[in-house]
């Protein structure tokens, strides 16, 4: 069989059968639930694995490839106004083309909603210029990040209270499936193409600037607009009767999945078309592997949002509700970490960003070491959510020692894990996140009777918040690491008078 | 192959192996106490140009270049193969490339290493010497090239390649933009192949991609002592 074929569908098997696994022991042993509901949970897992083989092929043949030659092809034009100016119409362009954020833009009462999305846009555009002239001018990235959080928790100050849950949340929404492999590339074609020794060190960070840029706006708005209280459409568990119930289920939701992909998508293949043309990078065989490539992400992602929106979205809630409600509620607790632990896998950008880091870091930083990492970080975050939603800990006890632990850290570890760390809070929540663990913080809120506003929202925050502790806390082992074995090799430190003898060999070629 | 000086005879030993592979080899080195090895990521081309347009022709490859002393290669070669196991099939191939020169430094540390499972393999494996001489030829050609580069290639009788990128440093000072210096996108790519089909492929490519087409492209080969698959017999 072909070698990368099976490594996809490895790769989309080991990621998506942890959760359905552990989800279905829950449903015999904890929760029972309706055979219909079970059904079109495991529908929903099948199509997740397929949606993500075809995701992940199409990402490494369009999205990164695309994205690094936009990164390269901009730092070589010697033009600062134009790289400004493109970076910002492109942030602005696949934010609002971005299908998570339309979602966001229903939840959240402001009239109309195309202001919240073009605000978001704005923001994200502006914090995309950011991050290119950063790397142009070689501004740390710690520096920036200490800034912008200081400024966007004091706009928290003046923000109404429900808002704040919100807007952190669409800090880790908007970098969603299609914008983080697109931006994430482009950092690491800007810094490719330098020779200095930081080169390696600023090829991430560039997702990280973008998801401060929503949270900020969002603040902003709600500071601005004083919205009455945001409202949140509760979702209803659909009875499932029969099998052709089912498929029906998942086939009329198809169309409006792809209408959301095709826009989304769209807006970069037309960005691309204007990039080739003025270029005139790639070659016809590029261009048409990165043609198949779109094709492969457009069904990819069309499969996996509709599998993980119909069959996963009942399941979390049901969920969340059942055991809320039950005297065992503080099993919650270790449950979800497991759940935590093992979901992270089954979010499509954290695998291009864990390949990624494996080959800027030249394999020393493995996919492995990573995928640890960050259920790890993911395990931590949901076992503080359930513990905040069922004692009612308002959500900035958390996040501000949160924040300043992890930017304070920023001074202590290698650069290059900033990044990386920063970069991965946006990459982990992503549409699993807001299909399947919002819906359980949402049945978690409801079966506890507290508040949806202030206690279910926020888990997003937290799911991009705990990676950046957590990552950075690697980097700080790694460090060390490094540090320990440099001091080895130090040893073995030979006269230095030697240092210029070059010794020849004899050499016959035939 | 001798040498003047009565050192050890030192060759560059390269490993081209599946990435998800590479770990084995780097155990392996990190067991033998292996002083100077280096990782680099690179993508095999494909061999049919419909499956390469399909997304699942090309994998990724590592490529590790090792320097170490010459009867210290089969014990590495046989190390790897037995890591590798029933998964060897097609993971990779290595070869050894003389050197002509070293600094003494270096020199020095490869001959005081102590190769802590050397005295297991005192029953000296006979390597089978591969009667056909082969060369590697390396080129270097401007970036988004290696696609059809590696077409004409294999027409010309190349079995396959593998693709790393890179960046051109010339006689030129590199552009500096805002304190950034900016390099040309480079693609390094490397063919091993029989001597006898090493004429015709250079042939065939340097009249294609040479350093007058577009692609700019400088096309060498280097001699090879040894060609070693990493299958398991």
């Amino acid at each position: 069989m072909n070698k990368i074929l099976q490594e996809k569908i490895m790769e989309a098997f080991s990621s998506v059968l942890p959760i359905t696994a552990i989800v279905l022991i829950v449903s015999v042993v904890l929760v029972p639930m309706h055979p219909g509901t079970i059904l079109m949970f495991l529908v929903g897992a099948v199509l997740l694995i397929i949606g993500m083989g075809f995701f992940s092929l199409g990402a490494d043949m369009a999205m990164m490839p695309m994205g690094e030659g936009i990164g390269i092809q901009l730092t070589k034009t010697p033009n600062l106004m134009l790289i400004l100016s493109v970076s910002f119409i492109m942030g602005l362009v696949i934010t609002i083309a971005e299908p998570d954020l339309q979602v966001l833009a229903t939840q959240v009462p402001i009239d109309p909603g195309m202001i919240l999305i073009l605000t978001v846009g704005v923001g994200v555009g502006l914090f995309l210029v950011m991050g290119m002239v950063r790397t142009l001018f070689k501004i740390p990235l710690g520096i920036l990040l200490v800034i912008f959080y200081i400024i966007t928790f004091g706009v928290t100050y003046f923000a109404p209270n429900n808002f704040i849950p919100v807007a952190f949340d669409s800090g880790g929404v908007t970098t969603g499936p299609i914008t983080v492999p697109f931006i994430l590339s482009m950092g690491v074609g800007v810094a490719s193409i330098r020779s200095d020794k930081h080169s390696q060190d600023d090829s991430f960070g560039l997702v990280s600037l973008c998801s401060v840029g929503p949270i900020l706006s969002v603040l902003l708005l709600g500071t601005l607009f004083r919205p009455a209280g945001a409202e949140v459409a509760i979702n209803t568990i659909p009875v499932v009767e029969t099998t052709r119930d089912v498929v029906k289920d998942f086939i009329v939701k198809i169309p409006h999945y792809f209408e959301e992909v095709i826009m989304a998508l769209g807006a970069l293949v037309a960005f691309f078309v204007v990039f080739q043309c003025i270029s005139r990078r790639y070659k016809r065989h590029q261009i048409v592997r990165i043609v198949v490539g779109f094709i492969y992400t457009l069904i990819g992602l069309v499969v996996f949002l509709t599998g993980v929106n119909v069959g996963f979205i009942p399941v979390g809630h049901l969920l969340g509700n059942d055991l809320a409600a039950s005297p065992l509620k503080w099993i919650l607790v270790p449950l979800s970490m497991i759940i935590g632990y093992f979901i992270v896998a089954a979010e499509p950008a954290v695998h291009v960003l864990n390949k990624q880091v494996e080959e800027i870091s030249a394999g020393a930083i493995s996919e492995k070491v990573m995928n640890r990492g960050l259920s790890i970080g993911m395990a931590m975050a949901l076992a503080i959510t359930m513990i905040r939603i069922l004692l009612g800990i308002p959500i900035m006890w958390i996040l501000i020692p949160g924040y300043a632990l992890a930017l304070s850290l920023t001074f202590f570890v290698p650069k290059i894990f900033t990044g990386i760390a920063f970069d991965s809070g946006g990459v982990c929540s992503g549409p699993m996140t807001s299909t399947f663990l919002l819906p359980l913080a949402m049945g978690v809120c409801t079966g506890a009777g507290r508040d949806l506003m202030t206690d279910a929202f926020g888990i997003v925050a937290m799911v991009a918040m705990a990676p950046l502790i957590v990552i950075q806390l690697m980097g700080l082992v790694y460090g060390r690491k490094m540090k320990i074995s440099a001091k080895q090799a130090g040893h073995e430190a030979i006269n230095a008078q030697d240092t210029g003898i070059i010794i020849e060999f004899e050499v016959s070629y035939e | 192959m001798s040498n003047t000086t009565g050192s050890p005879a030192i060759k560059l030993l390269f490993f081209i192996i599946d990435w998800s592979k590479s770990k084995v080899v780097s155990k392996v080195f990190e067991q033998e106490n292996v002083q100077f090895y280096f990782f680099s990521k690179g993508k095999g081309t494909a061999n049919s140009e419909i499956l390469d347009l399909l997304g699942i022709g090309a994998s990724d490859k590592a490529m590790i270049l090792c320097l170490e002393q010459d009867f210290m290669v089969p014990m590495l070669l046989k190390g790897v193969r037995q890591k590798l196991g029933a998964q060897s099939a097609g993971a990779g191939i290595a070869f050894t490339v003389p050197l002509s020169a070293i600094n003494q430094p270096i020199l020095q540390i490869l001959k005081e290493t102590v190769h802590p499972n050397l005295i297991n393999s005192t029953d000296k494996e006979e390597e089978k010497m591969s009667e056909i001489k082969n060369d590697v030829i390396i080129s270097i050609i401007n970036q988004g090239y290696s696609d059809e580069f590696m077409t004409v290639a294999r027409e010309a009788g190349a079995r396959g390649g593998t693709v790393f990128s890179a960046r051109g440093l010339t006689n030129n000072k590199p552009v500096k933009f805002f304190g950034v210096s900016i390099q040309d996108e480079k693609e390094i790519i490397i063919i091993l192949t029989g001597r006898d089909k090493r004429t015709p492929i250079m042939q065939a490519l340097s009249k294609a991609y040479g350093i007058t087409s577009q692609a700019d492209g400088i096309i060498f080969s280097l001699p090879v002592d040894e060609v070693m698959s990493l299958n398991a017999e």
